[in-house]
């Protein structure tokens, strides 16, 4: 295989992984604390038109990406709102956001099924380090949403490992009842987590429709909100590992086009199907290496509403 | 009032707490005897149902009454509607049984729509080799295997739940993709077979196997019509009068009760939820079989989904499902019908979103309720007033 | 420092009532607790001692009352408001992040922690609040690995550092060994010497008489009396839980009756329990037809992983179980050889609520014809197996179809023991069989236990009320820390020497 379509490759991995990395990393902080937004491809679906949208409006992609993170933390406002301050079944309410957002994003879409994006994200060469023959090219000629993308982890972990307010957000996720005898706001936090999620994801849909497809069609997601959402799981909530996911998943579908074009005996859907089963398999090898210990390895409260008292 | 370092926090604090709860503080909480569910749940669907249909106009082009009429005709208002309703049901109410019953105790059978693309593959796959039994043979086999194969499909997540307790919820819904990653192999590759219409179809599954249609006053339908109705009344027999339905009555009700009685809770777990993938494997086989007639990702549309909101807001009910279904699949033909007047289905999707909203506040309602409380006045103290 | 008569009240609870639904749980109450002093709050289960509790630490929200700290009035519902008040509680299930060490729970929601944090600050910072406060704590150490008394040092240190001066603990003693609850109220007459007012909520006696300066006794939701601890004996306290401690005097009488065969035989059991200490240790005895035996013990002393061998619902270390000889193997086996298992969480475990009474009522023969024949419960046999059953204990309903939760809560003890004290039963095992029932209740349960005995049946009876077992055993053996440190026929039974026992006294 040659040179440079090694470089393509793994420099289009990275290229379309930001997204995903960028949702994940959203879906983390909420599911630290607890919540578990299963409308995250609804969220990164409403980012992506109204960036788009926007774009087209402003002709400024910057403006497109904030309008995203906006809209997309509205959005996972309302999901929380009727599911953790209503106490509210998470699955259906997810689900149902899901299908609204469908509806009304297609709806909304239809008369700019096609359309290219006016202003896309700019790529920019970090001086020095692209030039580095093989690695540098396809390291360091990516979008700038792609840089910042890389260093949100590196936020996360610094926020949920070495500061106080990162202690509270995951006794809540663990023991909310301990969290609130301690007089920290559990139904708080956890919206404010659920609306900073759903601002990631809606710059994460953003991205797609700005910087990686460039343009909208129905649908445009295509399922990396799901795949995001899974990230968070293989990654067994550790910000190291959903940047290993990230990519992990995103290289795997670059892998599946590149196979094709080298004419590898190995299916396509391979491929895409990796992602999901190496989730699955990670996480029951992950369980079943630590059933001795007393704990387990997803944030305790995952999921379950919070009653006082 | 002289105030010392000590206490001045105190007096501080009292006075700001006095003025705070000067006002009326509402809270959340649970009902002490939640109220009837079923109940709320079906009116607030039939609300959401009402209150989406008729903000629904604002948000199309074509008027009001043109697309009432075309929801109306294109379901209970003609035969050909209703047909479309029956034939949608099917997998939808098998889908509904599919999901309520591990429901019943708690456990989650969000791998629905991979069932049906297993069950559908391991029928197609056994069909080519059946190309000259008769119908009396092949129909049943495939049937079967539709069934072992969806089972076989949701026991790794089943397993993986009652003895590692990993989430179930999300094993079975990743292996949803990996099933259409599967089919999608089989029906590109080795079963491919060019179609003229375009998409992803396999070869043909035998003429034998095609599910006959029966004619029931003028109503054309194929009799899998027959094991939609008839399973949920099966089920519910089972819950009534079966050794299975009393256990998993008394364990899904309270586990430390079942184990106290001697159940084998585990096992009780494990084939409640294969049960569940089996008959996901089922619907799969009756849309190839009565549908599609050939292997394609479209022999599922949500419809897994689908079905576990339907059990869902029907509580796990049979009847509740079977009734559900039924409206579901008239919502779901209603978004067929309005896209002949330029409407896209989506409007129909907002809908059901919007109904499924209603049915958990509904819900949400018989459980909780807002509870106010009164100041904590204190009579004649004012020496907090000088701060 | 002042004596209890003259300090200032810490808090101060007036007209509390708190109802959930119909129930009324605390009913106009008001209270007051000096500053400095151990104040207990005695009561049997359900009397409403922790409501109220709740109430004032802010975990519950009254439906009337004022509450004040040190003069100043403070508002409901939030434990954040409460702690602020200077009121914190200590659960009994405790409010701890499992995963996380000792240090980070204790920084949980502080404020003195800084905002960007290194685990060698928190651990110092931990160790500091452990000298501060003199309790013993492992910083370092994650909550899953520590024992039921560390985890209750953690979270009483960590109310503590939050400043509460209104310490709270409801029922601390229940998961503690008698080592750490003498040295719990070590601790706790320590604090109160430094100005702290500590309430405690029990339903234990002599552990209320140990430590506590003044007692206040509340009966089905109202407060009865508050007295000195020198105007009180065991006496004089269990006269004000119980309505009539005159009728009490009356279970020290019981039949004699002639045991059969033997039924139950508990051989050399040794187990540990789920933290791999020593639970039971080579424990042997057996008990006969017609035979009441109680193993009486302060809860913690391995009563637990009794029950749970007998019931076959563990299996021992060592050592066997056998039922008329034959040793069982999982709860199926010792249903099958004839076990009756009358648990402590009767409603809960023993019945399902939401469930109708004929359901309820075949819990136990479900498998047996003619009720189940070829996979299938018949529903006829069922309901009227149900109806037998019902009218057998006099039920206040007839109505098999009713659910469980809907029959009060005696009818439902009712239905219970009169499923599990039926004559194919060869041996009951019953674990405080009389706990949290009222006067008419206990009685109506012992003398269905007792006369269950006198038509046949082994009874093994699991208490720590040393009252009810004296009341209704022929035998009683003492459990301490795993081993059997006494055995006593009725007629020997001192309930002194009994009592020490319990305690920890050799002979």
């Amino acid at each position: 295989m040659n040179d440079t379509l090694v470089v393509a490759s793994i420099a289009s991995a990275i290229s379309s992984s930001t997204a995903v990395l960028i949702a994940a990393t959203g879906e983390l902080l909420v599911e630290k604390t607890g919540v578990y937004n299963i409308a995250l491809e609804g969220v990164m679906l409403v980012g992506a038109l109204s960036g788009f949208l926007v774009d087209l409006a402003t002709g400024s992609w910057f403006l497109g990406l904030a309008v995203a993170a906006i809209a997309g933390g509205l959005f996972a406002l309302l999901y929380g709102i009727i599911t953790v301050l209503f106490r509210t079944d998470l699955i259906v309410v997810g689900v149902a956001l899901i299908l609204v957002a469908q509806g009304l994003t297609n709806t909304l879409g239809t008369s700019h099924v096609g359309q290219s994006a006016k202003s896309v994200i700019p790529i920019w060469n970090v001086p020095l380090l692209s030039h580095i023959p093989f690695l540098g090219v396809a390291l360091f000629r990516q979008s700038v949403v792609t840089y910042v993308a890389m260093l949100m982890p590196v936020g996360a972990a610094y926020l949920l490992n070495r500061t106080r307010h990162g202690l509270n957000m995951k006794a809540i996720g663990e023991n909310p009842e301990a969290a609130d005898a301690s007089g920290i706001s559990v139904i708080g936090w956890r919206l404010f987590y659920t609306t900073v999620g759903g601002a990631l994801a809606g710059i994460g849909g953003a991205v797609i429709t700005l910087g990686i497809v460039k343009d909208w069609v129905s649908d445009v997601t295509a399922g990396e909100g799901w795949i995001a959402f899974a990230v968070v799981f293989f990654s067994g909530w550790q910000p190291g590992w959903i940047i290993v996911g990230a990519y992990f998943f995103g290289s795997l579908s670059v892998l599946g086009y590149v196979g094709q074009a080298l004419g590898w005996p190995i299916p396509s859907q391979f491929f895409t199907i990796l992602p999901y089963l190496g989730t699955v398999l990670v996480m029951i090898l992950r369980a079943w290496l630590q059933r001795r210990r007393g704990a387990v390895s997803w944030p305790a409260a995952l999921g379950l509403p919070f009653y006082r008292g | 009032m002289t105030v010392e370092s000590p206490r001045s926090f105190l007096s501080n604090y009292s006075r700001l707490a006095k003025s705070r709860s000067s006002r009326l503080r509402w809270r959340i909480e649970r009902r002490a005897q939640p109220l009837n569910l079923g109940l709320f749940r079906v009116v607030a669907v039939f609300l959401g149902i009402l209150v989406s249909l008729a903000v629904a106009p604002f948000f199309t082009s074509a008027s009001a009454g043109t697309l009432y009429n075309s929801m109306w005709s294109g379901t209970l208002g003609s035969t050909t509607g209703l047909e479309n309703v029956l034939t949608i049901s099917i997998p939808l109410i098998l889908c509904g049984l599919a999901a309520s019953i591990p429901y019943r105790l708690q456990l989650w059978n969000v791998g629905i729509d991979g069932q049906i693309y297993m069950g559908a593959w391991a029928a197609s796959g056994i069909s080519y080799h059946l190309t000259n039994q008769r119908s009396f043979i092949i129909i049943p086999i495939m049937l079967l295997t539709a069934m072992v194969a969806g089972g076989l499909w949701i026991l790794v997540p089943t397993l993986a739940r009652v003895f590692l307790g990993v989430s179930e919820v999300i094993t079975t819904f990743l292996l949803n993709f990996v099933a259409l990653g599967w089919l999608m192999y089989w029906a590109t590759g080795p079963w491919y077979a060019p179609s003229a219409a375009g998409g992803v179809f396999a070869v043909a599954i035998p003429p034998q196997a095609d599910l006959e249609l029966l004619n029931i006053n003028n109503l054309v339908v194929n009799w899998g019509i027959l094991i939609a109705l008839g399973l949920p009344l099966v089920f519910w027999a089972a819950n009534r009068y079966s050794r299975w339905g009393y256990e998993v009555t008394m364990i899904g009700a309270s586990e430390k009760a079942g184990r106290y009685a001697g159940m084998n809770v585990k096992r009780t777990l494990i084939t409640t939820m294969l049960i569940g993938g089996a008959l996901g494997g089922l619907a799969g086989a009756l849309n190839l079989m009565g549908t599609n007639y050939q292997l394609t990702p479209g022999v599922t549309n949500n419809t897994g989904f689908n079905g576990l909101i339907i059990a869902v807001l029907a509580g796990a009910n049979e009847f509740g499902v079977l009734i559900l279904g039924l409206v579901y699949a008239v919502l779901l033909s209603a978004g067929d019908a309005i896209q002949v007047v330029g409407e896209s289905a989506n409007l129909v999707f907002a809908v059901i979103g919007v109904t499924l909203i209603f049915g958990t506040f509904g819900e949400a309602y018989a459980r909780l309720h807002l509870v106010h409380t009164r100041p904590a006045d204190v009579p004649g103290t004012t020496s907090e007033g000088a701060l | 420092m002042a004596s209890v008569d003259e300090q200032a009240e810490a808090l101060t609870l007036r007209g509390i009532e708190k109802r959930f639904g119909e129930l009324v749980a605390v009913e106009r109450l008001t209270l007051s607790f000096k500053k400095g002093e151990v104040h207990a709050l005695l009561g049997e289960n359900g009397a409403g001692k922790s409501t109220l509790m709740n109430v004032a630490a802010g975990f519950l929200t009254p439906d009337e009352g004022e509450m004040e700290v040190d003069g100043h009035s403070v508002s409901f519902g939030s434990p954040r408001t409460s702690l602020a008040a200077g009121i914190g509680m200590v659960h009994q299930h405790f409010r701890l992040v499992e995963k996380f060490t000792v240090a980070e729970n204790l920084a949980i929601g502080a404020d003195d922690v800084s905002g960007v944090l290194s685990h060698r600050q928190l651990a110092e910072r931990a160790r500091d609040l452990a000298q501060q406060f003199d309790i013993d704590i492992d910083p370092t150490s994650p909550i899953w690995a520590l024992s039921e008394g560390e985890k209750q040092r953690v979270e009483v240190l960590r109310t503590l550092s939050r400043g509460a001066r209104v310490l709270i603990l409801d029922e601390p003693t229940a998961v503690l060994t008698p080592d750490e609850a003498d040295r719990l109220c070590r601790n706790l007459r320590g604090m109160a010497a430094d100005g702290t007012t500590v309430i405690f909520i029990s339903h234990k006696l002599n552990e209320v008489l140990n430590v506590a300066d003044r007692i206040s006794v509340m009966r089905r939701g109202a407060l009865l009396e508050t007295k000195d601890r020198r105007d009180c004996n065991i006496e004089t306290l269990s006269k004000m839980m119980f309505e009539d401690h005159a009728a009490s005097e009356e279970q020290l009488r019981h039949q004699q009756r002639a045991s059969g065969n033997e039924v139950l035989a508990v051989t050399h059991l040794s187990t540990r329990d789920d933290r791999g200490v020593s639970a039971l240790h080579d424990v042997s005895f057996v008990v006969h037809q017609r035979e009441i035996v109680g193993v009486v013990g302060v809860a913690g002393n391995g009563q637990k992983e009794l029950e749970k061998m007998v019931t076959g619902d563990r299996r021992p270390d060592q050592g066997s179980v056998a039922i008329e000889g034959v040793d069982i193997d999982g709860i199926r086996s010792a249903l099958k050889a004839g076990l009756a298992y009358i648990p402590e969480d009767r409603i809960g475990t023993g019945l399902v609520p939401s469930q109708s009474i004929w359901r309820n009522a075949i819990l136990r023969n479900y498998l047996e014809g003619p009720i189940k024949r070829r996979g299938m419960i018949r529903g006829r046999h069922a309901r009227s197996f149900a109806s037998e059953l019902v009218a057998r204990v006099e039920l206040s309903t007839s109505d098999t179809a009713t659910l469980v939760h809907q029959l009060s809560g005696g009818n439902a003890q009712k239905l219970l023991a009169g499923r599990e004290l039926e004559q194919r039963r060869r041996i009951v095992v019953a674990v405080n069989p009389t706990q949290g029932l009222d006067i008419k209740a206990a009685e109506a349960v012992r003398k269905a236990l007792s006369e269950a005995c006198d038509n046949g049946l082994a009874i093994l009876l699991i208490s720590a009320d040393l009252d009810e077992a004296l009341g209704l055993a022929d035998r009683i053996l003492v459990l301490y820390e795993g081993q059997v440190t006494g055995e006593f026929t009725a007629q020997q039974a001192d309930r002194d020497h009994i009592g020490m026992l319990m305690g920890g006294a050799k002979q």
